[in-house]
C-alpha cells in the first residue's frame, strides 16, 4: 500500500498550471477604424484618438489627417486641433449637465458621427489611501506589492447613477547626473512617465441595483519598483455617465475579464455609439462618452515605502558613463511605450 | 506542440504500452462453465399435438422480483422472444427436444434440455453474475445482443460494465462511462449533462427508474448524481426513443437501481481519497419487503488544499448524494417500489464566487400483474430542483437563487401475445418554476432584494406502441405518442412593437393572466423501426422518432452548468420539435466474440435556443428578449467494434457527428452569424475512444482507456484595440475556430483487498495519465512584452488525476 501512495505523490508532483499560451488562431483584421473621445465637465483639454487596427495583433495607430468636431445639441460646432499620434484636442470648452453633446470625425473621406449623450448631474465623493504589502500579485511567490484603494461616498437620490473610474500613474524619474569642472551643461531635467494603473481592472457601480451608498474598492494594484524610489502620483477620474455608456463599459468588463473558465459569457463584438454616416454596416470601434468628472489624487515618497530600495541612476565615480543602464540617461528608454515629458503636470505639487 | 513535449508524450506512452503487455503475458484466463437441467413436459396421450405451448416466469433469485427482457434462445438462436414487463413469456414449439436459454446481461445464463410433448410451465430463476469473478461471463452471455436488440441506437450496460470502464475519482459512473460509447460527448471536463449524436444537454431525457431527474451532475459536472453502487443498469435510446418515453427531443436515459437483497443483510464501505460511501440493504420482511440505502459524500477539499495557487487553495468543493430504495411484494404478481434520491452539491471559488445546487426526487411505482397477458404499472413521482450562484465578497455581496419542481404522474398497461407486444398508457407532468430571487449575501450588502416570477405549465401524452415479431428475423415496432402543453397562469406576457425584434426598447404593454391557459402548443409524435436479421450474425435496423420538446435549459455559459435554469415553453419561446432517423447495420464474428455496428443517424431540430450577444438572463422577467430561436441539425456516423469474450475484452468507437445552428429570425440585428449554419459548442466532427479490459483472473482487472476527439467550437478575437490603456478583443463570428484536439489516456487496476476472508478490494485509478493540458477553451489577454493580444488556452484537468479507493463488503 505504502507503494500505491508512493505513486501517487510523485504523480502529484507533476502536476502544474492549467492555462497555456496557444499561437494565434490566424491573422488580425487591419485597417477598421477605432474613435474614443471623452467630454467632461472638467475645466481640461478634451481629447478624442482616432486610430486604427493593424495586423498581427499589435496596438493600434493613430489617425493623423482626421478632423474632429464636437456637436451640441444647440447646434453648435467646435473643432478638434490635430495634437499628433491620433489625438485631438479641445480646449476651453466643458460639458453642461444635462445637456447632450456628440462628435463627428471625418477620416479617410468617411464620416463618423456618434449619438448625442446627455452629461448626467450626480457625482460621488472619493478619498484615496494606500498600502504596501508583501504577498502575490503576478503568480504564487510574493512580492512588494501597492495597493491603491478608494472609498466612496455616493449621494443618495432618486436619480440612477452610473459611475466609473479610472486610474493613471504619473512618477518622476531622475536620469544620472555626472559631475564636470568647467563649463558645463545644466543637469538634464526630470522626467515624468504617464501610465494607466491596472488597466483592465474596471471598477463600475450601478446605482440602479444597489442601495449602496458607501464603497471601498481597490483601484489597482501594482508591483513596487524603483519608480516608488521618487515622488509617486496616482489620479483617480471619477466618472458619472450614463447608462448606455455604462452598459458599453460592462460589456467591455466582461470581454477583458473572460478566463475562459466554464462560466464566461461567450465573447461577442461590442457595438459603441459612433458609425459611418453613410455606410451603416462598417464597424467602428470606440465610444463617444460624456459625465461628470471628478479627479482625486494622492501621491507617495521613498518615506512611505516600507521596502530596501537602493536609488536608481546614483551617480558613482567609479562607474565608466557608458555602464549605466540607458533609462538612466534615458527618458525615452526609461519610458518605453509610456507616455512621458519633462515639464511635468500642473498640478504636480506635494509637501 | 513542441518537439519535447512529442518526446515525452511518446516516452510516456511506450511506457503504458509496456506495462499494458506485461499483464498481457502473465495472465490467462479459464470461462466457467454452466450446468445443464433436463425437464419434460408430456401431454395426455390422447392429446398429441405437433406444437406445443412453453411458459413461464423468470425470476431473480437473489430479490424475487419478475425479470423483464430476457432473452429466450431456442436450439441456439435467439427467438425474438423476451419476457414482457411481468417476466413472462411464452413460446410456441414444436414438439420434440430443444435446447432453451434465458439469458440477460448481468445474469447467469440458464441452459435447460426441454423434452417437450405437452405444454409445459417453466419458471425460472435467475442469479446475478458476481462481477468479481465473472466479468468475462457478463460478455458471453450477452454478446449477441447489438443482432438481437430490437430497435437501432440502444445502449444498454449493467453495473459490472461500468464499474470496468476506468473514470475519474475511480468512481463507477454512468455519465463518464456513456462518454466513451459512440455518439456521446460533453463539451468538456466539468461541464455537466452529455451531449448525444450532436444534441444538447437539455434535450435528452434523464430519468431514474422512469421519473424525471432534471439535475443530474455532482462537481461542477465531473460526476452524476446516481451512485455507481445502486445502479443496476441503463438503458440509452438515442436512435429510437420508444414512444412512452417524451418531452425531450433528442434521447432518452432511464436509469434502473438496484432493489434490496430479500434474504440477507448486506452491507458495504468505501473509502477512497475522493469519496466515502456507505450502502446497506436486506430484507425488511423476508421474502416481502426489502430495502437499499446509500450515502456518497465528497472527501475533495485536501486535493484543493495541495494546488500551488492561493485561490485554489481558498476554494472548497463538497457533495453528497442519498438513495433509498424500498420494495415490499404483496404477492407474486403485485409488488409496490419507493425510491428517494436527494444530492446537494456546494462549491465555492476563493472569495469570488460560488454555486449550490440540490436535487430531490421521490418515486412510488406499482406493478401489477391482473392476467397472465395483461399488466399495468402505475408511477408518481415528485422532484424539486433548486440552485443558487453567490458572490461572497465585493461590494454587494449576493445570492440569485431558482428553481423548480413537479409533479409526474404515469400508467403503463402491457398487453403480451404470442408476437405482439402492445404498450399503452398516459403520463403528465406538472412544472412548477420558483421565482428568481435576488437577496443580500451578508448583512452588510447593500443589494436590493428582487423577485421575478416565472412560469407553471402541464404536459400531458396518451401513447401507445406495439410490437410486432412476426418470424425470428423480422420485428416491426410502432407507436404514437400525442403531448399536450399548457401554460398555466399567473403570469405576465409582454407585448411588443410590430416590426420591431424583441428587446426591452421596443415592450408596448403587458398582459396579466391570473389563471388559465395562457398558451398550449401540441402535437402527434409518431415512432417506429425495424429489425431484419437475415442470419444469426447479420442485421439492420432503422428507425424514425418525432419528440416535442417543452422544458429546456437557459444559460449563456460557453457550457452546460448544474445551475443552469430550467425555462417552460412561453408565448415566446416555442417548443422544440425533432425529427430523428436512424440506420444500422450489425454484424457478428467467430461465434459473437466480437461484435461491430455501423450506425448513421440524422436529426432535424425546429426552435432550438441560441443566444443574442451578452444576453442578460438573471432577474430578466422577459428572457425572449434575449433569446433567439432557430434551428438544429446534426448527423454522423457511429461505427463500434468490440470484443465480448477472452482475456482481454472492451471496445474501440469512433463517431463522426456534426452539430450545426442556424438562427431563423426576421430582424437581421438578432441573426446570429447573419443567420448562416455555425456549429454549436459541443460539435466534436471525430471522437475516438478505446476501452480495454485487462482480465487477469482471481478477481484481478487492468483497464485501459484513450479518448480523442476533435478540439470545439470556440469564438475568437480578428483584431483588437486600445481604449484608456485597455486592450480590447473584438470578435466576429460566433464558434469559427476550434481549441486543440483532446487526447486523454485512464488507467485502472481493481484487485483484491488485505484480508483474504473478507469481501474487499481496492481500485486505484489513474485519469489523464499523460498529464496532458487538454484545452477546454481559450481566452485572450494582453502580452505584456509585446503589448498584443495573445491567446491562451484553459484545462480544466490540467495534471494526472490519481485515486484509490477500499471497499469492504461483508453480509449475514
Amino acid at each position: 500500500m505504502l507503494g500505491y501512495w508512493f505513486l501517487s505523490l510523485v504523480i502529484l508532483t507533476h502536476t502544474s498550471s492549467c492555462i497555456d499560451s496557444l499561437d494565434f488562431f490566424s491573422e488580425t483584421d487591419e485597417g477598421q477604424i477605432i474613435i474614443y473621445g471623452l467630454f467632461t465637465d472638467l475645466d481640461e483639454v478634451q481629447v478624442v484618438n482616432v486610430s486604427k487596427t493593424v495586423s498581427m495583433g499589435l496596438i493600434p495607430i493613430g489617425v493623423t489627417n482626421a478632423q474632429v468636431t464636437l456637436l451640441t445639441e444647440e447646434g453648435e460646432r467646435f473643432i478638434y486641433l490635430n495634437a499628433g499620434n491620433g489625438n485631438y484636442e479641445l480646449q476651453g470648452i466643458k460639458g453642461m449637465e444635462n445637456k447632450s453633446y456628440a462628435i463627428e470625425v471625418l477620416a479617410d473621406g468617411k464620416v463618423y458621427r456618434s449619438s448625442y449623450e446627455k452629461i448626467p448631474s450626480l457625482i460621488a465623493e472619493d478619498s484615496l489611501s494606500f498600502t504596501f504589502t508583501f504577498e502575490p500579485l503576478r503568480n504564487e511567490i510574493p512580492e512588494q506589492v501597492f495597493t491603491l484603494s478608494a472609498y466612496t461616498e455616493i449621494p443618495s437620490s432618486s436619480e440612477p447613477i452610473y459611475l466609473r473610474w479610472q486610474t493613471e500613474e504619473t512618477h518622476l524619474w531622475m536620469r544620472t547626473v555626472f559631475p564636470c569642472s568647467g563649463l558645463c551643461p545644466p543637469p538634464p531635467p526630470n522626467c515624468f512617465i504617464y501610465d494607466f494603473l491596472e488597466p483592465s481592472r474596471l471598477n463600475l457601480f450601478d446605482g440602479l441595483t444597489s442601495n449602496t451608498r458607501v464603497l471601498n474598492q481597490v483601484m489597482g494594484r501594482r508591483n513596487v519598483d524603483n519608480s516608488f524610489f521618487f515622488p509617486f502620483f496616482f489620479s483617480v477620474t471619477q466618472l458619472s455617465i450614463n447608462r448606455e455608456a455604462y452598459e458599453y463599459w460592462e460589456k467591455v468588463k466582461i470581454m477583458v475579464n473572460n478566463e475562459g473558465s466554464l462560466f464566461d459569457i461567450p465573447p461577442a463584438p461590442i457595438f459603441g455609439n459612433i458609425s459611418n454616416v453613410d455606410d451603416g454596416n462598417e464597424r467602428v470601434f470606440g465610444y463617444f462618452e460624456v459625465g461628470r468628472a471628478k479627479i482625486t489624487r494622492i501621491y507617495t515618497t521613498r518615506q512611505d515605502v516600507p521596502f530596501f530600495m537602493p536609488e536608481p541612476c546614483k551617480y558613482n565615480p567609479e562607474i565608466p558613463r557608458d555602464a549605466y543602464p540607458p533609462a538612466c540617461l534615458n527618458c525615452a528608454i526609461r519610458a518605453g511605450s509610456r507616455k512621458w515629458d519633462e515639464g511635468g503636470p500642473e498640478w504636480w505639487v506635494f509637501d | 506542440m513542441n518537439f519535447s513535449s512529442q518526446y515525452t508524450l511518446g516516452y510516456r506512452f511506450f511506457f503504458c504500452f509496456i506495462i499494458v503487455i506485461f499483464f498481457i503475458n502473465v495472465h490467462s484466463e479459464v470461462l466457467a462453465q454452466t450446468e445443464i437441467t433436463t425437464v419434460e413436459f408430456r401431454a395426455d396421450p390422447d392429446n398429441k399435438k405437433s406444437k406445443y405451448i412453453l411458459t413461464g416466469k423468470i425470476t431473480d433469485k437473489q430479490t424475487g422480483e419478475l425479470i423483464s427482457g430476457v432473452g429466450v434462445y431456442i436450439d441456439g438462436l435467439f427467438s425474438g422472444i423476451n419476457t414482457d414487463k411481468n417476466g413472462l413469456y411464452l413460446a410456441h414449439l414444436d414438439s420434440g427436444r430443444h435446447r432453451i436459454v434465458f439469458r440477460q446481461l448481468g445474469k447467469r445464463g440458464q441452459p435447460f434440455i426441454v423434452e417437450l410433448f405437452g405444454d409445459g410451465v417453466l419458471d425460472v430463476e435467475m442469479e446475478n453474475l458476481s462481477f468479481e469473478l465473472e466479468t468475462i461471463i457478463v460478455r458471453d452471455e450477452e454478446k449477441d445482443r447489438n443482432i438481437t436488440n430490437p430497435i437501432a441506437g440502444v445502449t444498454k450496460m449493467n453495473i459490472e460494465e461500468i464499474r470496468l470502464v476506468p473514470v475519474l475519482m475511480g468512481e463507477p459512473d454512468v455519465f463518464n462511462v456513456l462518454q466513451t460509447t459512440p455518439g456521446v460527448t460533453s463539451v468538456g471536463e466539468g461541464s455537466s449533462g452529455l451531449n448525444i449524436r450532436g444534441g444538447q444537454a437539455d434535450q435528452n431525457l434523464i430519468m431514474m427508474n422512469e421519473a424525471i431527474v432534471l439535475s443530474n451532475s455532482h462537481a461542477l459536472g465531473f460526476l452524476s448524481s446516481f451512485n455507481g453502487d445502486v445502479v443496476r443498469n441503463f438503458t440509452l435510446y438515442k436512435g429510437t426513443v420508444p414512444s412512452n418515453f417524451g418531452g425531450r427531443s433528442a434521447a432518452a436515459l432511464n436509469i434502473e437501481m438496484q432493489k434490496g437483497d430479500f434474504e440477507k443483510w448486506n452491507y458495504s464501505a468505501t473509502i477512497g481519497t475522493p469519496l466515502t460511501k456507505f450502502l446497506i440493504d436486506g430484507p425488511v420482511i423476508p421474502e416481502k419487503t426489502s430495502m437499499v440505502a446509500a450515502l456518497r459524500r465528497s472527501n475533495a477539499n485536501w486535493l484543493l488544499n495541495i494546488v500551488n495557487e492561493s485561490d485554489v487553495r481558498n476554494s472548497n468543493i463538497k457533495f453528497h448524494d442519498i438513495y433509498l430504495g424500498i420494495n415490499h411484494m404483496f404477492s407474486q404478481d403485485h409488488s409496490i417500489d419507493f425510491s428517494l434520491l436527494n444530492t446537494g452539491d456546494y462549491f465555492r471559488f476563493s472569495n469570488q464566487f460560488g454555486f449550490e445546487w440540490n436535487n430531490f426526487v421521490t418515486s412510488l411505482t406499482s406493478n401489477n400483474l391482473l392476467t397472465e397477458n395483461f399488466s399495468l404499472i402505475g408511477m408518481a413521482a415528485f422532484g424539486s430542483f433548486n440552485n443558487g450562484f453567490f458572490e461572497p465578497e465585493g461590494a454587494d455581496p449576493a445570492i440569485i437563487r431558482n428553481g423548480l419542481y413537479y409533479f409526474q404522474g404515469k400508467i403503463t398497461g402491457l398487453l403480451t401475445f404470442e408476437k405482439i407486444n402492445i404498450t399503452f398508457g398516459g403520463e403528465g407532468v406538472q412544472y412548477q418554476m420558483r421565482p428568481e430571487t435576488l437577496m443580500p449575501y451578508t448583512v452588510e450588502s447593500g443589494v436590493i432584494e428582487e423577485n421575478v416570477s416565472k412560469q407553471k405549465g402541464l404536459e400531458y401524452a396518451p401513447f401507445v406502441s406495439m410490437d410486432w415479431n412476426p418470424t425470428q428475423n423480422f420485428g416491426l415496432s410502432g407507436g404514437l405518442r400525442y403531448s399536450q402543453y399548457r401554460q398555466l397562469g399567473p403570469d405576465s406576457v409582454f407585448r411588443y412593437q410590430e416590426g420591431l425584434p424583441q428587446t426591452s426598447l421596443t415592450i408596448s404593454d403587458i398582459d396579466f393572466f391570473e389563471t388559465g391557459t395562457i398558451v398550449q402548443y401540441g402535437g402527434f409524435e409518431p415512432r417506429a423501426s425495424f429489425r431484419w436479421t437475415f442470419n444469426k450474425v447479420n442485421s439492420i435496423k432503422a428507425g424514425y422518432s418525432s419528440m416535442f420538446q417543452y422544458l429546456q435549459t437557459i444559460s449563456n455559459a460557453t457550457g452546460p452548468t448544474p445551475i443552469d435554469l430550467w425555462q417552460l415553453s412561453t408565448t415566446y419561446i416555442q417548443p422544440q420539435r425533432s425529427h430523428n432517423f436512424s440506420l444500422g447495420y450489425f454484424r457478428n464474428f467467430k461465434e459473437n466474440e466480437w461484435s461491430t455496428s455501423l450506425e448513421g443517424f440524422y436529426r432535424t431540430t425546429q426552435n432550438q435556443l441560441e443566444y443574442r450577444d451578452f444576453a442578460d438572463l438573471f432577474l430578466n422577467p422577459h428572457l425572449e428578449t434575449e433569446l433567439v430561436q432557430g434551428q438544429g441539425l446534426a448527423y454522423g456516423a457511429e461505427f463500434l467494434i468490440q470484443r465480448n469474450s477472452g482475456g482481454i475484452t472492451g471496445w474501440l468507437a469512433y463517431t463522426y457527428s456534426r452539430s450545426l445552428i442556424r438562427t431563423t429570425s426576421e430582424f437581421s440585428e438578432i441573426q446570429v452569424n447573419r443567420g448562416n449554419w455555425f456549429p454549436t459548442n459541443f460539435d466534436r466532427p471525430h471522437i475516438v475512444s478505446l476501452v480495454t479490459n485487462f482480465h487477469l483472473g482471481n478477481r484481478r482487472n487492468f483497464n485501459l482507456n484513450f479518448n480523442f476527439s476533435t478540439g470545439r467550437p470556440v469564438t475568437s478575437p480578428t483584431t483588437n484595440y486600445l481604449i484608456g490603456g485597455i486592450l480590447i478583443p473584438d470578435y466576429s463570428d460566433r464558434n469559427q475556430f476550434r481549441i486543440p484536439n483532446y487526447f486523454r489516456i485512464d488507467l485502472s487496476y481493481i484487485t483484491n483487498g488485505f484480508v483474504r476472508k473478507w469481501n474487499d478490494k481496492i481500485n486505484i485509478s489513474v485519469y489523464n495519465l499523460l498529464a496532458r493540458r487538454n484545452a477546454y477553451s481559450v481566452f485572450f489577454q494582453r502580452d505584456e512584452n509585446s503589448s498584443r493580444l495573445r491567446p491562451y488556452q484553459v484545462s480544466i484537468l490540467g495534471s494526472v488525476f490519481p485515486s484509490i479507493a477500499y471497499t469492504v463488503s461483508f453480509n449475514k
